[in-house]
């Protein structure tokens, strides 16, 4: 009983031996955790808020695995859609939860949807009167300045309206398609 | 005797490469070359830039050759400072001359090395646009200087030159000055919420705001600038003349090289 236990004890040694010896192997120069490089992604971290993924011409993929379609407005910790058609229908009313909040936001974003559109200067004069900054731009501008605003911890909101012309690359078309579960298909008119 | 003297005047000018030599009149070639004794050279101004009437007389005539190509366009060429040249442009035909140097085959100038602006609010058309070109095959540089007010905007040279991008994005930042048909013309120095054209001869150097941290609210907050001590303007001149040597200096003046075709003109 006794030799039994003990062939079964160096038996296990023996096994033990052969698994650990492939974990003590560590390369020196990485024992110091200042020597590797590391990458994070900001919008994988979900203790920053709410940040956008994507834009389309339908709507915004959101960090937290939602989708909102049509313009939104966006918090750190909330979403809201929008009820607002193009950037020229901006009115003190659309803007008028912004600068009711409670603490006050030091910026608003506005995402104007395609390059050329203006937001009526009176609006720009009202929202100065109410002591918030404004950073009018195209939304595909306006997402990134949104991010990366909240990113650093401003209080920010966001006013996005999704564009309807945008720049379109090859890794886009791909990851659509490998969202729809659709990359063997070739199609002519992607939709993006 | 005689040998004697020319050992005497050997062992004198010894003595006088030790000491200071600017008090010595007399210019010996012989030494002149010895860098000790700079001072006693022919030259009467080393620290002078030499202007080469034969580069700028070249010069010049590049100019007129970019002024009759691009007659429609072109308002003035000059020469500044002996040896730049600047082409004035009116600001409808900035894209079309700055195409025309960057492609021509006499002119290849393909290399914009900066976009600057000017402020002068006395004009009617206050700010000055400066395109700085490079051409890296002839190795020479010139100047496109246009204009406008605070509302014209101006034709982007993003098509031209893809290094304009930023440039561009400056000047609106800090003049103000709005580029059309440019890819994506937004701030790019000022922060996000920042009002005003800091440039701008009209924006006071103290700024509208201040930033600090509140900790009553836990975070930065953007107030009216105010200002602890009132502004101080110090000025500096002294009852004495620092440059006696400058007193008779003539201001700039232009020459119309054209019609005297002597010396190269002075702005």
């Amino acid at each position: 009983m006794t030799s039994l236990l003990r062939k079964c004890n160096t038996l296990c040694n023996q096994l033990l031996k052969g698994c650990t010896s492939h974990f003590t192997v560590v390369p020196r120069r990485w024992l110091n955790d200042t020597d590797k490089s590391t990458m994070t992604i900001v919008n994988q971290d979900t203790s920053l808020g709410i940040l956008i993924n994507s834009y389309s011409r339908a709507g915004f993929r959101l960090s937290n695995g939602m989708m909102a379609i049509g313009p939104i407005a966006i918090f750190p910790k909330s979403v809201l859609s929008w009820d607002v058609n193009t950037a020229e229908d901006i009115n003190e009313e659309s803007l008028s939860l912004f600068y009711t909040l409670e603490p006050k936001i030091d910026i608003l974003v506005i995402g104007v949807g395609n390059p050329g559109q203006q937001v009526s200067s009176k609006i720009i004069q009202y929202m100065k009167e109410k002591h918030i900054s404004l950073e009018i731009s195209p939304t595909e501008t306006a997402c990134a300045t949104y991010n990366f605003l909240n990113a650093e911890g401003r209080c920010v909101a966001g006013a996005l309206i999704p564009p309807t012309q945008y720049r379109i690359s090859e890794d886009d078309i791909a990851s659509t398609k490998r969202r729809n579960r659709d990359m063997m298909k070739v199609d002519d008119f992607p939709i993006v | 005797m005689a040998a004697s003297g020319r050992i005497i005047r050997g062992i004198s000018s010894l003595f006088s490469r030790k000491c200071c030599s600017s008090f010595l009149p007399s210019k010996s070639p012989i030494l002149s070359s010895n860098a000790i004794l700079r001072y006693n050279t022919t030259e009467s101004s080393p620290t002078i830039k030499k202007v080469d009437a034969v580069a700028t007389s070249s010069l010049m005539d590049f100019g007129l050759y970019v002024a009759e190509c691009m007659p429609k366009y072109v308002q003035k060429v000059q020469i500044v400072t002996g040896n730049e040249l600047e082409v004035l442009v009116a600001p409808d035909g900035i894209v079309p001359v700055l195409h025309f140097l960057k492609d021509h085959h006499q002119c290849q100038f393909a290399s914009l090395a900066d976009i600057g602006a000017m402020d002068v609010p006395s004009r009617e058309n206050r700010f000055e646009i400066i395109y700085n070109l490079l051409s890296l095959r002839f190795n020479s540089r010139i100047r496109v200087k246009s204009y406008t007010d605070e509302l014209t905007p101006v034709d982007s040279c993003y098509e031209v030159f893809k290094a304009a991008d930023w440039y561009e994005r400056e000047i609106w930042d800090m003049y103000g000055v709005f580029f059309a048909n440019h890819p994506d013309l937004r701030r790019i120095l000022t922060d996000y919420g920042f009002e005003g054209h800091p440039f701008r001869k009209d924006f006071p150097l103290t700024g509208y705001v201040e930033v600090r941290y509140d900790d009553e609210v836990k975070r930065v907050v953007v107030e009216p600038v105010e200002l602890a001590q009132e502004f101080r303007k110090f000025d500096l001149s002294s009852p004495w003349e620092t440059f006696p040597n400058l007193r008779t200096l003539p201001a700039g003046t232009e020459e119309d090289l054209k019609a005297t075709q002597t010396g190269p003109a002075k702005q």
